[in-house]
């Protein structure tokens, strides 16, 4: 873990809400961490056309053009029993405030195993947001004591594998999607324990 | 057993029906046509389980294939898992080589399979696939094939899905030696955790491949038993199907052959003719019931015994030969009727006809199916009318067809062996006479003794024949012409010897004979026989009771001969329709109407027309004189009706009858009957009859005419003059015309005989109350002397002279003889 902390290129400022941190970058540029709310629906469609093609098909697996209304809505109006997803944006007014990463985490219907999301812009990319990101997200699902959080990486998303692999994550192919990888993490004591030699 | 014979039987006869019945060999043919179907299926079926068998072979030994490409596969996997694994501990980047190399199988594989699953367009990339992934290429057809064929199988269907999740881990393996190699190419990043999360996942896929290719092969192999388990079950149902196939098949064709044989033995026991199975050597094997019938034997006595030894013992060489013929030469065969002994001495006449048991295997030694067909009845019978043909009922003697083939018999014999024979005709006379007084009975009675009289007088081997009512006829064999002349003088002197008595009275006959010596110079038999038809004739003219030999010499046997020639030309002409009238008009000399005679013409082959003079005689001694007659009255009749339309201003048209024609009791009413039919008025018609002919029945001709004149028609006396008759018959005979003869005519002129002649026949006629008619006027002179004596009428060229009848016409004014 040591490791892990020493790859992160800013600084974290606890803000006193739950889940809500102000972030320094290393170029001194301010962001802020909090969970998603519903009106962030229509900051998503903004952010989402500023994704790159290869960003969309990392986080989607295939070429989107654009999100629409419906997909935005269900993204940010989240069950807080079931899912849970924090977003960076600007350090600025809610309304004004571009969102530049989000990092999702949804329960399966089996109430054991949660699939996580990452996806960090191109211009928030390199300070180690993804890593945090995810992070967060596993301590959600511990909160949640859930038995293993997993998500599904394209096999030549050669960064978030980076992530997963310095994260402790085990890798396998995923049968149904061809290129595309299972990163699986199990969060039951026996393994923490592990993790944590 | 009754009942089971009846069953096939009408089994049988159900079959006959649905079948034109034809020979034996049809029937054999359609048996076969029965079983064809069935074998044809077991053929087919054959055909196709060993096909199947092939096939499912060919799928086997691919599922095998493919189990052995994936392990090779696999363990190229492995290996490159144990080298990356050893990479990532060590970093030695041989071992990264080495994983690289080895990772080429499992990624042509990888390819192989998409290419297969692309539906394996380019055949020739798949199979360099599948070489670089380690298969043989010889195997690669078959695991195309069964791919292709057997996609749909579960337990393919599940290899094929292991196969393709394998493709994810191969694709991992592929990607992990990258990020391997990145990670040691920039050791600033590499850390523990990496390393140990890459090593988990090699061996997640180690594990993950090694349950993959094991459950592979499982599949592969569950694919292969089930092929097996398929084709055994297929070969197993075939096999099982083909063996009720191939029983039914022997099953319907021994019902086939037990029901032909049943239907044979039937047929042959109940057989109602004689039938036998015989070999080569005549021996009987086999016989039916109705054979012992025939011959009235028991059935132990026949069997094993040739049949010939039942035979008469003239027709026992003939049977023999037959039998043995037969059996050499085979094929259907003729027939042998021939004559039977039974144990009592009698003989029953049988046919035999012979045909083989087994037509298709050749003729010889074999046994033959005899046929023995009781034919006394029908023989008998043939006998009795063979008999009856050849002979005169009456009187048991040969009639004419026989004496004619006897004849002709001898004329073919004595054309090879010469000798010399005599035909006779023997022609009773006036036997007319003798039926007509004393009846028929008594006829036929004489005749039946006389025959008997006559065949008494004959040499053995001499042949009596009757030929007709009272005409006989003798063939005297091996006979000179003196000897044959004694003997029939004696046989004539028997015949006018003869007294027949019936009811008290003595009835003699005598008979006219002719006869023709057959000497070497034979001639066909109608010849002889019109010889002796003519010298019998001249027998009678020369006052019968005699016998007359025939000579070619002879003018008066030429004439006759002439005249047989006529009555051959008049019967052509009569069927042939050649016979034609002219009319000549008959003048009034002074005052009255015309008269018309109908003349019959006799047109000949060369269009030549001959006058009735010429050929009426001839007609009348052959007797055809009736048969012109009738033809004359029905066309004269015919003709007259529609001329006297025409010509009214003629008073009456005449018509010759002959001497034969005068006869009341058939004649007559014909003749009154056409008068009718053709409704011609009888007043108009006039019936020419020759004194000479009716002389020879005064009675009947009076009563003859007398009828005609009842009814109306006239008659008149023809050629009077000529002949011997007397000036009584003027007297006698109811008549209203006399023609004067020609004869007395021509002459008038220069004759002062004739000229009285004539005269006194006109006196007479005319104190009798009768008109004359001069015939043959052909000259003025004779016309003026005519017209001086006061006849009444006149015929002749010089009036008219005969012409087609509808040339015929009246002259424009009465001629005035010159004063």
């Amino acid at each position: 873990m040591a490791a892990a902390r020493s790859s992160y290129r800013f600084e974290r400022l606890p803000l006193g809400r739950p889940w809500c941190n102000a972030l320094r970058l290393e170029t001194g540029r301010k962001l802020l961490l909090r969970p998603i709310r519903p009106d962030d629906a229509e900051r998503l469609r903004i952010a989402f056309r500023e994704l790159t093609p290869e960003e969309v098909r990392f986080r989607f697996f295939h070429p989107i053009r654009e999100l629409s209304p419906e997909l935005a809505r269900s993204l940010s109006a989240l069950d807080p029993e079931w899912a849970f997803a924090l977003v960076v944006t600007e350090f600025l007014p809610p309304e004004d405030a571009r969102i530049g990463g989000v990092g999702r985490v949804a329960i399966d219907p089996d109430e054991r195993n949660a699939e996580f999301a990452v996806t960090v812009g191109g211009e928030l990319q390199g300070f180690g947001l993804g890593r945090y990101l995810l992070q967060r997200l596993i301590e959600w699902c511990r909160k949640k004591r859930l038995d293993s959080i997993y998500g599904r990486i394209m096999s030549d998303n050669d960064g978030m594998l980076h992530i997963v692999r310095t994260l402790g994550f085990t890798i396998r192919p995923d049968m149904d999607g061809p290129g595309v990888v299972i990163a699986h993490r199990d969060l039951r004591p026996r393994i923490a324990s592990e993790d944590a030699a | 057993m009754t009942a089971k014979l009846d069953a096939s039987a009408s089994a049988g006869s159900a079959e006959g029906r649905d079948r034109r019945p034809g020979p034996a060999t049809t029937r054999r043919a359609g048996a076969i046509r029965h079983l064809l179907p069935l074998l044809t299926l077991v053929v087919v079926l054959v055909a196709v389980s060993g096909a199947l068998i092939l096939v499912s072979l060919d799928f086997l030994s691919a599922t095998r294939a493919y189990v052995a490409g994936e392990s090779h596969w696999s363990r190229a996997q492995q290996n490159v898992v144990f080298r990356l694994d050893r990479y990532a501990e060590q970093g030695n980047p041989a071992d990264l080589a080495e994983a690289r190399e080895q990772l080429a199988v499992p990624l042509a594989a990888r390819e192989a399979r998409r290419l297969l699953a692309e539906g394996f367009i380019d055949a020739g990339r798949t199979r360099d696939a599948f070489v670089r992934a380690g298969n043989s290429p010889d195997d690669v057809p078959k695991m195309i094939r069964l791919h292709r064929h057997l996609a749909g199988m579960p337990e393919v269907q599940r290899a094929l899905a292991l196969w393709q999740d394998g493709d994810a881990w191969v694709e991992r393996l592929d990607r992990l030696a990258d990020e391997l190699e990145a990670y040691r190419q920039s050791p600033a990043d590499s850390n523990g955790s990496i390393d140990a999360s890459i090593r988990d996942e090699l061996a997640l896929i180690d594990r993950s491949l090694a349950r993959d290719t094991l459950a592979f092969a499982g599949a592969m192999s569950e694919a292969g038993t089930a092929i097996e388990r398929a084709a055994r079950g297929f070969t197993l149902a075939a096999l099982i199907v083909i063996g009720a196939l191939l029983l039914l098949a022997t099953l319907r064709a021994i019902r086939e052959f037990r029901r032909s044989e049943t239907r044979f033995w039937t047929t042959f026991e109940q057989a109602p003719v004689g039938m036998a199975l015989i070999d080569s050597h005549t021996v009987l094997c086999e016989i039916n019931e109705s054979l012992a019938e025939l011959l009235q034997r028991r059935p132990g006595e026949l069997s094993g015994q040739p049949l010939s030894h039942f035979s008469h013992a003239e027709d026992r060489g003939a049977l023999r030969k037959f039998i043995i013929d037969r059996s050499q030469r085979g094929g259907p065969g003729a027939e042998l009727e021939s004559r039977y002994l039974r144990p009592d001495g009698s003989v029953v006449w049988a046919k035999l006809s012979l045909a083989p048991l087994d037509p298709a295997s050749g003729a010889s030694g074999e046994l033959q199916v005899a046929v023995l067909e009781d034919i006394s009845e029908p023989h008998r019978l043939a006998g009795e009318l063979a008999y009856q043909a050849a002979h005169d009922q009456l009187t048991g003697l040969p009639n004419r067809r026989e004496f004619e083939r006897s004849l002709n018999q001898l004329l073919h014999r004595a054309n090879r062996a010469r000798g010399s024979h005599a035909l006779c005709l023997v022609d009773l006379d006036q036997f007319k006479v003798v039926n007509d007084s004393f009846g028929h009975l008594a006829g036929d009675a004489l005749l039946v003794r006389l025959s008997e009289q006559m065949q008494a007088c004959l040499r053995d081997g001499d042949l009596l024949a009757r030929l007709d009512g009272d005409e006989f006829g003798i063939l005297l064999k091996h006979c000179s012409k003196d000897t044959a002349i004694e003997v029939i003088e004696r046989l004539r002197s028997v015949i006018s010897d003869f007294s027949f008595r019936w009811e008290e009275q003595a009835i003699t006959i005598s008979a006219s004979i002719g006869l023709v010596p057959l000497d070497e110079r034979y001639q066909d038999a109608p010849t002889l026989l019109q010889r002796a038809n003519i010298a019998c004739h001249e027998a009678k003219d020369q006052g019968r009771n005699r016998v007359q030999v025939h000579s070619d010499e002879r003018d008066s046997s030429r004439r006759r001969h002439e005249e047989m020639e006529w009555v051959h030309r008049i019967n052509q002409a009569l069927g042939q329709d050649r016979l034609r009238f002219h009319g000549q008009l008959i003048q009034p000399m002074s005052q009255g109407r015309y008269r018309c005679e109908l003349l019959l013409r006799l047109k000949a082959d060369d269009g030549v027309m001959h006058t009735a003079s010429r050929f009426m005689e001839a007609a009348e001694r052959f007797h055809t004189a009736r048969t012109v007659d009738r033809w004359v009255v029905e066309h004269a009749l015919a003709a007259i009706r529609l001329q006297s339309a025409r010509l009214p201003e003629i008073s009456s048209w005449h018509i010759n009858l002959s001497g034969q024609s005068v006869d009341c009791d058939t004649m007559l009413p014909e003749i009154i009957q056409r008068i009718r039919d053709h409704g011609v008025p009888p007043e108009r018609l006039c019936f020419e009859v020759t004194e000479t002919a009716a002389m020879h029945s005064l009675e009947e001709a009076r009563a003859f005419f007398s009828e005609l004149r009842a009814l109306g028609c006239q008659i008149a006396l023809d050629d009077f003059g000529k002949g011997l008759s007397t000036f009584d018959y003027l007297k006698q005979l109811p008549v209203d015309l006399v023609k004067i003869d020609g004869g007395f005519v021509r002459e008038l002129a220069h004759s002062e005989l004739d000229h009285a002649m004539v005269r006194s026949i006109h006196e007479i006629a005319r104190i009798a109350g009768l008109e004359t008619v001069a015939e043959s006027v052909e000259s003025v002179e004779v016309l003026l002397r005519l017209r001086r004596i006061g006849i009444d009428y006149l015929q002749g060229h010089i009036v008219h002279t005969p012409c087609r009848l509808i040339d015929l016409d009246l002259p424009r004014e009465t001629p005035q003889p010159p004063a």
